[in-house]
């Protein structure tokens, strides 16, 4: 599955003091496997521009144009259209205590209708290998290490085989094997043909970048192409 | 997405917030377990009331008495004409002053000696008009402190009202129970003349063991006034065991009418009363429902009031701690719609949970009741009062259903509220939330 357009027109962002992100225009190419990083100083709005573009955030003015659905309104971000478009890589993990290794990736897709229960394990035990992980299938969250707990949860985020992947700062917390580990997982994914867009203030997250963004203050400052 | 893959989320947040839910069900098993133990207790004793005190015809019996008997046959004629016209009178028969009798094992009781002449039957405990007398049961001799009477007393017997100025049962009514073997309590007064009227003096308590019991619903006779000769009792005893004894007639004639339900009684007697008024006849009932059945309403109202209250209580602290644990699963939830559950995937899956243990808590609390039931009722059988001993206690369905589907809309519309209000945050808000 390719995602057909991923373009932001005059999108802000604006709290009462700040403008997490201000007129940002940016159109990101889709057609094939890219991996974007955006960078910039702590408070720069990456993360707000991540959630913008996540639809899990709605912007204060401006369009969010993706495959032809435009998001301005708080209805689109809370609306389903998100489930297999979009997989979003959180850099606190957010997996659910309560479920299993496998099971937290199984949760994104039981939403899918047309798949049945055992189908979507198989599935489940496919992404955790693809992330190798397939010894941790059957451990809880708090049986895992970081590192462990950040593939697992881009695993889950491939749940549905989105073809954008959003990740922000998904290796803050993790140490260089830990990191080299995801960007190599990342490496696969662009060649598969997805798009992943990451925030990080990692130099080493920077060198896997197709395109560089620069952010400030809520604004576009400089784009890199490498 | 189908039930069957909601299972294993249900299920492991389930296990995963258990301790959390815990409270939760602690408070809905207590309070379930006293609504449903209070509820069904007064179910029973209504049931009891209605089936048992209320059937006895003692309530349903009403006698009309002439002071001239001479006008007896047009009265009768008109009674009968009532009769027709009005389904709610069953039956209209001569009083009789005789009864079939059952003795079981009376010498089990009984010594020869101890029965001199003759033994009085059924009087005991439905006549006014001896009552001095009634200090002895046996013929010729009075009791004993201490000592066990014997006596037969009829199958269906509502306490006089009348009587209770004379003497005080442990009993209000008996009802085609077998009482063979019981022992009852009774108090008898001796009176004394203070301003020119007769008020108690001393108290005299006896206990009396029914060694028989007369069928007296077939007779209709339901304060019969039997004295047999001894030797007859004791052959028909030793013979027969179940014979018919009729003790003398009277020249006084009464009859009796009774009536389908007690709720028609008062409006019969008014009727009749009008009726039989310019032959100088008089109709009343002889026997009302006594304070035992006044107790049940008292307690109905007063168990009702509280577990209503409790009840309100719990599920305000539910409301409360279904607030508070929803909250603590806002990122839980808010993922769900990063992942782009509906707000009806949601609610459903979050419903289903909250049924699981609501219902959890209810088995258990109905668990509990049951047992609670069937050791009160053990208790009633054994120490209870003979008025209750043969009372039917369970469970009731209608309490059942009533205090489950409160507590499952209750628990519904607090998830349900608190769902609505999670939801309605961002997803990238309620993700970071602690
Ligand atoms: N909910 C909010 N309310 C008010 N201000 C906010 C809110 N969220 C973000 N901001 C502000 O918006 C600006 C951008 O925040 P954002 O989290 O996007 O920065 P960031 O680039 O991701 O920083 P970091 O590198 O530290 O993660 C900051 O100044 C922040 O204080
Ligand atoms: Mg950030």
């Amino acid at each position: 599955m390719k995602i057909s357009m991923l373009n932001l027109s005059h999108v802000s962002k604006n709290y009462k003091e700040v403008s997490a992100v201000n007129d940002f225009n940016f159109e990101f190419r889709v057609e094939e496997g890219r991996i974007y990083v955006i960078k910039g100083k702590s408070g720069s709005g990456k993360s707000t521009l991540l959630n913008l573009i996540g639809l899990i955030d709605s912007p204060s003015s401006g369009t969010i144009n993706i495959k032809g659905v435009t998001n301005y309104s708080k209805d689109i971000v809370k609306s389903a259209f998100r489930r297999d478009e979009i997989g979003f890589v959180f850099q606190e993990y957010n997996l659910n205590g309560a479920f299993k290794a496998f099971e937290n990736i199984m949760v994104p897709m039981l939403i899918k209708s047309d798949e049945d229960l055992k189908t979507i394990k198989i599935k489940a035990f496919e992404l955790l290998k693809q992330v190798g992980l397939e010894k941790r299938e059957h451990h809880y969250p708090n049986q895992l290490s970081g590192g462990e707990k950040q593939r697992v949860a881009i695993a889950r985020a491939l749940a549905n085989n989105p073809p954008l992947i959003i990740a922000d700062e998904p290796t803050a917390n993790l140490d260089q094997e830990n990191e080299q580990q995801v960007l190599n997982i990342f490496n696969e994914l662009k060649k598969k043909g997805k798009v992943v867009i990451v925030a990080s203030h990692s130099e080493a997250v920077w060198e896997y970048a197709d395109v560089l963004l620069t952010m400030q203050y809520g604004s576009l400052v400089e784009v890199k192409y490498e | 997405m189908n039930r069957f893959k909601y299972s294993f989320m249900i299920k492991r947040n389930i296990k995963f917030w258990k301790k959390t839910w815990l409270k939760s069900c602690f408070i809905m098993i207590l309070v379930g377990f006293l609504m449903i133990t209070v509820g069904s207790l007064a179910d029973s004793l209504v049931e009891h009331a209605n089936t048992n005190i209320f059937r006895t015809p003692g309530f349903r019996s009403i006698m009309v008495s002439m002071d001239d008997q001479e006008n007896w046959p047009v009265v009768l004629d008109k009674l009968e004409v009532y009769k027709k016209s009005n389904p709610s009178v069953l039956s209209l028969k001569e009083e009789t002053w005789g009864a079939i009798v059952t003795v079981n094992n009376l010498f089990d009781f009984v010594k020869d000696e101890d029965i001199k002449n003759q033994i009085r039957i059924g009087e005991l405990f439905t006549s006014d008009e001896y009552y001095i007398d009634e200090r002895f049961l046996l013929d010729g001799r009075w009791f004993d402190e201490g000592e066990t009477g014997v006596v037969i007393i009829p199958k269906t017997f509502s306490f006089n009202a009348i009587s209770e100025s004379y003497f005080k049962l442990d009993i209000n009514y008996l009802d085609g129970s077998d009482f063979i073997g019981q022992t009852f309590k009774i108090s008898y007064f001796t009176y004394k003349e203070s301003n020119g009227k007769l008020v108690p003096d001393q108290e005299f308590k006896r206990d009396f063991k029914v060694i028989g019991v007369y069928d007296n619903t077939k007779t209709f006779s339901l304060s019969c006034d039997i004295i047999l000769k001894y030797d007859d009792l004791k052959s028909m005893v030793q013979t027969i065991r179940t014979g018919e004894v009729y003790s003398g007639g009277s020249e006084f004639h009464t009859y009796r009418m009774m009536v389908d339900q007690i709720g028609n009684v008062d409006k019969v007697i008014s009727d009749i009363d009008t009726l039989i008024k310019p032959y100088n006849g008089v109709a009343m009932l002889k026997s009302r429902p006594g304070s035992g059945f006044d107790l049940i309403n008292p307690f109905i109202k007063s168990s009702f009031v509280t577990s209503l209250f409790l009840f309100g209580v719990s599920m305000i602290l539910q409301i409360i701690l279904i607030k508070q644990m929803l909250n603590q699963r806002t990122r839980e939830i808010g993922l769900l719609m990063v992942f782009g559950y509906t707000k009806k995937q949601v609610v459903r899956l979050y419903l289903a949970e909250i049924a699981a243990w609501g219902g959890l808590s209810f088995i258990i609390a109905t668990g509990m009741s049951a047992l609670t039931l069937s050791v009160i009722r053990l208790l009633i059988f054994f120490k209870g009062s003979l008025r209750y001993k043969n009372m039917v206690i369970e469970l009731s369905g209608n309490q059942l259903l009533y205090i489950l589907s409160v507590m499952l809309i209750v628990l519904m519309v607090s998830a349900l509220l608190n769902l609505k209000r999670i939801m309605r945050i961002e997803p990238k808000e309620a993700v970071v939330l602690k």
